[in-house]
């Protein structure tokens, strides 16, 4: 987090993106634009269906627009290759999703480990110091902050829902990206939970970490530094 | 790396992972039984024709059958051709000798095939060796060239080295004996050819008045034979030697037929203690049918005993007989020493060599086989059986035909494992069955040196260089067989009265490899048909396990995994799962094999039900053969099969777009 704060870590200009449904197309985002600096917490705030997920989708290059020009750390995804979009998605972006979607079949740790794992080759995952191990301790670090390293060899059906919502926390964090971007991360916990969420993240964005987040529910963001509201598909303050 | 990870922690989650495995092996084991039984059972057929007739059969139509085989058959093979004539010699023109004979039609048409490039009417020249003699006085070993000239009138010419033996103008005294002309074989794959007679026949039993077995009989020349076929492994007394012959030393007989009297004593003993604690009344009739066997190893044992000390004198009394021929003795002398040698003969119990017999192990009466499938000899070795035989040949009345009657001592026997040959087959000395056949050589009443029929056999079979010789090469072969043939009967009219068939093996057993490889193909399409079901339902498996993983699918791809990592998680998933069953589908399928005759005998028994019978399938144990080119071809399949289930739905998910995959309910 040694990245100047004040710089766009992500810049979105006049994004437009619909769906075609057989004959009817619908028009989800209508020319939005979004510009978040280094270091910031900002909100999107929108009624269900208004094009959240659709928005914070395409800022972490998980899908395409139609038109309009989408900047992460200043570099145009346009001209970005399919090698390319899959290193951004692995290293300067951490995702957390509404239902978390975490591996049934790999228990908390190693859940977390996954992108790690992903981003390294072979030979490097098992190198002595950079990889499985450093990945191991980071991974360690983070479920420590999440209060979670008590749980380390559980599967995620074994887990509540806030708790399996910090694992994905935890996972979309250990590659240490330059955005964290949440869908809704509250959206499927009761309130308490959600607020206990929230202060997680603000504490990681009080050490600096960049993050957006997608709600409904507007009373979550108070501690955030910005809030936009999504209607029409446009976005405004 | 997290490729591997995931792929392992796939495999180890998911239950339906071990049936899609166990899919997998089921359909490889069931493939290796079926493939390895269909070709084991072939090769046997293939196998035991082989071993009967090699791999290609000459045969003339008719009952005459082929005279001057062992001319065509010099020729066919190559190498040295004994030539028919005598040479005598003359003083030449500048006072040198020469060697000149009027060359006979074998000779013209061996010097002829030797040079095929020559033109009929132009002089031929082969290199050979002869004897060269004086009045009956061996002068030394002469290697040269045979001329053939236009008029067909043959010259020896020595090369150099040899004609400093020729003692010059001597001249007319000498004579060359013994030569032999070197030729290239006519067809170059041939190695080996045997001659053959089949015929038919009775066997009876001296003593066993009731005995009366029709039976075919095989005339056949040991050792010769092995180089043509596989006769010689199945054989009981001399199956290991390392030669083969109708008459083999006494002691080894003795030897086998004691072995095998302890063998029986040891079923015996089973058989009682297994009755025993059956608590059964009584012996039941297998120990007496045993004990009776045994009876008859004694009695074989006995008669070899005894023949063993007539060795030395039967030796004796033929050299004796030898030395007074050559020094040309009195009639009465040799009648009387001709008496002696038969009384001896008689004594010894054994008939002479040329009065052997070789049974098949199978035929009916002369031994039987236990429920467990162990064959117990009854007439073994040093036992005399007589035959009649009906001589198919050289009857002038062909309403009456007198059978030649022999009595014969048996002196081994062969199991060839095709029980349809060894139940009714015997084999005789080749020149003992060739008289008995009325096949030999008749001479004119007028002028005895003059041949009206010649020796014959019924066929000549070859074995071609190499193994496993396709049908189309041998096919060719035929054909060149049959167009030297052609051109030998030119020369030798006598030589076979019809055109000949020259068939290979396998036409020759078209009646029954025919059906069986039609029955394999069906067997063979039947289940690839099975597989073809077997890798669908793959194929559905692991669209169904990818589907299912379409969310993890996202994850990944949300993380940065390539759209290749991911499709590699599910090849290799489907790859190591196509292999995995497959190692086990094939331990499985190899060791059934491996165990089918006994689970064929536990099935038999526990549950009455006995697929195999002896009697349609010809042999008497189920091919129990793995052939490893089948298996790897199977198990390559099935990987390949595991791959291609794998291959569509990974694709598919490797292509799915994050959020696509993520939505996806
Ligand atoms: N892949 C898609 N195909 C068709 N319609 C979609 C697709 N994704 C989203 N939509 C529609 O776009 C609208 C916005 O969806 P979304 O961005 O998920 O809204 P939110 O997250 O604000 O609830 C919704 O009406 C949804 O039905
Ligand atoms: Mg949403």
């Amino acid at each position: 987090m040694s990245r100047p704060n004040g710089q766009l870590a992500i810049d979105v200009q006049g994004v437009h993106k619909s769906y075609r449904l057989g004959r009817v197309t619908l028009k989800v985002l209508r020319g939005v634009s979004l510009q978040v600096e280094r270091g910031r917490f900002v909100a999107v705030v929108g009624a269900s269906g208004s094009g959240k997920s659709t928005l914070l989708h395409l800022a972490g290059v998980l899908d395409r627009q139609d038109s309009g020009t989408i900047k992460i750390n200043g570099v145009d995804m346009q001209s970005v290759g399919a090698a390319g979009r899959n290193r951004i998605r692995c290293r300067d972006i951490g995702f957390v999703f509404q239902f978390y979607h975490l591996m049934g079949e790999l228990n908390v740790l190693e859940n977390v480990m996954l992108p790690a794992m992903v981003d390294s080759s072979a030979l490097g995952w098992l190198h002595k110091r950079r990889g499985a191990k450093a990945a191991r301790a980071r991974a360690m670090d983070l479920l420590e902050k999440l209060g979670l390293d008590d749980r380390l060899k559980h599967r995620p059906r074994e887990l509540s829902g806030g708790e399996r919502q910090r694992v994905a926390i935890a996972r979309a964090l250990i590659n240490d990206p330059d955005v964290l971007l949440a869908d809704e991360p509250t959206g499927n916990l009761d309130s308490k939970t959600g607020r206990q969420i929230m202060r997680l993240l603000k504490s990681f964005n009080d050490a600096g970490q960049t993050i957006v987040m997608v709600t409904h529910d507007a009373s979550l963001v108070k501690e955030c530094d910005r809030v936009e509201h999504l209607r029409d598909g446009r976005l405004n303050a | 790396m997290y490729k591997l990870f995931l792929c392992l922690r796939y495999l180890r989650s998911r239950i339906i992972a071990y049936f899609a495995m166990m899919g997998v092996a089921l359909c490889v084991a069931m493939l290796v039984i079926v493939v390895s039984v269909m070709n084991g059972f072939l090769e046997k057929i293939e196998t035991a024709a082989k071993g009967l007739f090699g791999d290609i059969v000459i045969e003339g139509s008719g009952s005459y059958g082929l005279g001057r085989y062992d001319e065509f058959i010099a020729v066919l093979k190559g190498g040295e051709f004994p030539l028919q004539t005598q040479f005598k010699a003359a003083s030449g023109d500048d006072g040198t000798v020469v060697f000149t004979a009027n060359a006979r039609p074998a000779d013209m048409w061996a010097m002829r095939r030797g040079s095929p490039d020559d033109k009929r009417d132009r002089k031929i020249s082969l290199p050979g060796k002869a004897t060269l003699r004086a009045d009956a006085k061996k002068l030394g070993e002469l290697s040269g060239r045979f001329e053939l000239s236009e008029a067909n009138e043959l010259r020896f010419l020595p090369d150099s080295a040899s004609a400093s033996l020729v003692p010059q103008n001597s001249g007319t005294g000498l004579i060359l004996t013994d030569c032999r002309v070197e030729l290239p074989p006519a067809v170059a794959q041939v190695e080996a050819a045997s001659p053959f007679i089949f015929t038919y026949g009775e066997l009876r039993i001296p003593g066993q008045t009731h005995y009366r077995n029709p039976v075919q009989i095989a005339g056949i020349r040991l050792p010769q034979r092995a180089e043509v076929s596989d006769f010689e492994d199945g054989l009981f007394v001399q199956g290991e030697q390392a030669t083969w012959t109708f008459d083999p030393p006494i002691a080894l007989m003795r030897k086998r037929i004691e072995e095998d009297r302890r063998n029986i004593g040891r079923i015996l003993e089973r058989e009682i203690a297994r009755r025993n604690s059956e608590g059964a009344a009584g012996e039941g009739p297998l120990p007496e049918r045993l004990r009776n066997a045994m009876y008859f190893h004694d009695q074989g044992l006995l008669i070899l005993q005894n023949a063993e000390r007539f060795q030395k004198p039967l030796r004796d009394a033929v050299e004796e007989l030898r030395q007074a021929e050559k020094s040309g003795a009195a009639e009465a002398r040799k009648e009387q020493l001709e008496a002696k040698l038969e009384t001896l003969v008689e004594r010894s119990g054994l008939r002479p060599p040329d009065q052997r017999v070789i049974l098949g192990l199978g035929l009916p009466g002369l031994s039987f086989r236990t429920e467990k499938g162990e064959t117990i000899r009854i007439l073994v070795p040093g036992h005399q059986v007589v035959l009649y035989i009906w001589p198919l040949s050289g009857s002038d009345d062909p309403t009456r035909i007198t059978p030649n009657v022999r009595r014969l001592t048996i002196v081994d026997d062969n199991k060839s494992g095709v029980s349809s040959i060894d139940s009714r087959m015997l084999y005789l000395p080749f020149d003992t069955l060739q008289e008995l056949n009325n096949m030999s050589a008749t001479y004119s009443a007028g002028t005895p040196s003059e041949i009206v029929e010649p020796a014959r056999c019924s066929q000549i079979h070859l074995k071609v260089r190499g193994q496993r010789i396709g049908e189309k090469r041998l096919r060719k072969i035929c054909r060149d067989v049959e167009n030297l043939w052609r051109d030998f009967h030119e020369w030798f009219p006598k030589a076979s009265r019809t055109d000949v068939s020259v068939q290979t093996w396998r036409q020759r057993q078209a009646s029954v490899v025919g059906p069986i490889e039609t029955q394999r193909t069906l067997v063979v399409v039947m289940f690839a048909v099975i597989s073809l079901v077997s890798v669908v339902l793959i194929f559905v498996i692991f669209y169904m396990i990818v589907v299912q993983k379409t969310k993890d699918i996202g994850v990944l791809k949300a993380i940065g995994a390539s759209d290749g990592g991911v499709a590699w998680i599910f090849l290799a998933y489907g790859a190591t799962i196509g292999f995995l069953g497959a190692i086990l589908g094939t331990i499985g399928g190899i060791l059934f094999v491996h165990n089918i005759n006994p689970i064929h005998d536990w099935m038999a028994e526990t549950i009455g039900f006995a697929p195999w019978s002896r009697d349609t399938f010809m042999f008497d144990e189920i091919p129990n053969t793995v052939n490893p080119s089948a298996v790897i071809m199977i198990v390559l399949g099935a990987i390949g099969a595991g791959l291609l289930g794998a291959m569509v739905p990974s694709i598919r998910a490797a292509r799915m777009q994050p959020v696509e995959a993520l939505r996806y309910e």
